[in-house]
């Protein structure tokens, strides 16, 4: 038996396209809501709804968001 | 507790777009800056308007401090009511300026005491939640398709308590849900890193990709396959046995194929919902002629056939 056998199974959630609310990003990414406000004015990322309180950000949003802040662009 | 009208602290009204309220803090901290200011008051009046702009330039906290309502009136008696931030959680969210600790009761019961963080990064105060974590997790094709188990390792660096940095490796099993993408993450609550006070844990987040494969390539949740055909194959059709990740399948090729073409396996891709399709390109390959037979048969069609592949060319 191999020792990885005995590690309990984790079972996570699929982050489905467009599901992340700006909430959600920010706390993932541990920046601030006004920093990914101002990337969305850029159309540096691009959140599906109109309005703020709805915006859903996708999974390819969360990538970018922290590319970009891992490079320093702050 | 005195409920405070940020609104009317800066001079607005509750429509106010983000930019007016830039525009309005600057203005205003300009005319209360206590280095400069001739005003009465001065430095209270600055303070009040770093407290109400640290709530007003943060979409999450003007929301939640709308949700109050506007019957309020400044100096009010204020309590704030049941649940009136559920579904909002700024609480440590970070203070990007101004000296937190001088804001007022009202703010401090509103949004709590958090830590200033002078690079403006979020930072955790006391009874919160840990940082997500990230990872880039490697998966291979067939995992997606039939959903598996995998082992991972993760490193993570974290201050041991003499405030140095040390690598922690840990091992996980986690589950890979059938259909899943590459670019696609998976969250494991709790995972995350350890919250602060008793908060607690964040999750984990586990980004997907796929190991390169021999056999196919992945695009969202189409599979492409590279097939070699002969150029009778292609030119008289064929029906010609075909590897997929689910086994073979016999696929026919149809008469005057070209180079490049693209055959569909509807629903054959990954799996799920919108499951994906399989799209076979063809790849015409020449036998060689390597014998006096095979040299004999292209002479064969360079007289018989009239074929010239360059004429869009005008050449």
């Amino acid at each position: 038996m191999n020792s990885h056998d005995l590690l309990p199974v984790h079972t996570g959630t699929v982050i489905e396209e467009d599901s992340l609310t700006l909430e959600q990003l920010c706390h993932a990414c541990g920046v601030h809501a006004d920093w990914v406000v101002s990337l969305v004015e850029e159309s540096i990322i691009e959140p599906e709804g109109k309005e703020i309180q709805v915006w859903r950000f996708s999974g390819a949003c969360l990538v970018r968001v922290r590319m970009i802040e891992n490079i320093g662009c702050r | 507790m005195q409920y405070k009208d940020y609104y009317k602290i800066m001079g607005l009204s509750r429509t106010a777009s983000q930019d007016e309220i830039k525009r309005a803090y600057r203005k205003l901290a300009r005319k209360y800056h206590p280095d400069v200011s001739k005003e009465k008051d001065a430095e209270a009046k600055f303070k009040e308007l770093g407290e109400a702009y640290e709530v007003l330039k943060d979409p999450q906290k003007r929301a939640a401090y709308d949700r109050l309502g506007s019957n309020w009136k400044a100096g009010e008696d204020f309590r704030p009511p049941p649940n009136w931030d559920e579904g909002f959680e700024f609480k440590g969210g970070g203070f990007s300026g101004g000296d937190a600790g001088a804001f007022s009761d009202f703010f401090e019961q509103l949004f709590g005491r958090a830590g200033f963080h002078p690079s403006g990064r979020a930072q955790h105060g006391s009874h919160l939640r840990g940082q997500d974590s990230h990872a880039k997790i490697y998966i291979d094709l067939e995992d997606s398709i039939r959903g598996s188990t995998r082992n991972i390792s993760l490193s993570t660096p974290e201050m041991d308590a003499q405030g140095y940095v040390k690598v922690k490796h840990r091992s996980l099993n986690i589950k890979i849900p059938k259909g899943i993408k590459p670019g696609q993450h998976i969250r494991l609550s709790g995972q995350g890193g350890l919250g602060s006070g008793g908060g607690k844990p964040g999750d984990l987040l586990l980004e997907i990709a796929f190991n390169s494969h021999p056999l196919y390539r992945v695009s969202e949740t189409d599979i492409y396959l590279d097939l070699p055909v002969t150029p009778w194959e292609a030119a008289l059709g064929a029906k010609i046995e075909v590897p997929t990740p689910e086994g073979n399948v016999d696929l026919k090729i149809p008469a005057n194929s070209r180079q490049g073409s693209k055959l569909r396996l509807k629903g054959r891709g990954l799996p799920g919902k919108m499951p994906g399709d399989f799209f076979v390109v063809l790849q015409i390959a020449l036998p060689p002629a390597n014998t006096e037979r095979a040299k004999a048969i292209y002479r064969t069609m360079q007289q018989e056939l009239d074929f010239n592949p360059r004429l869009p060319l005008g050449v």
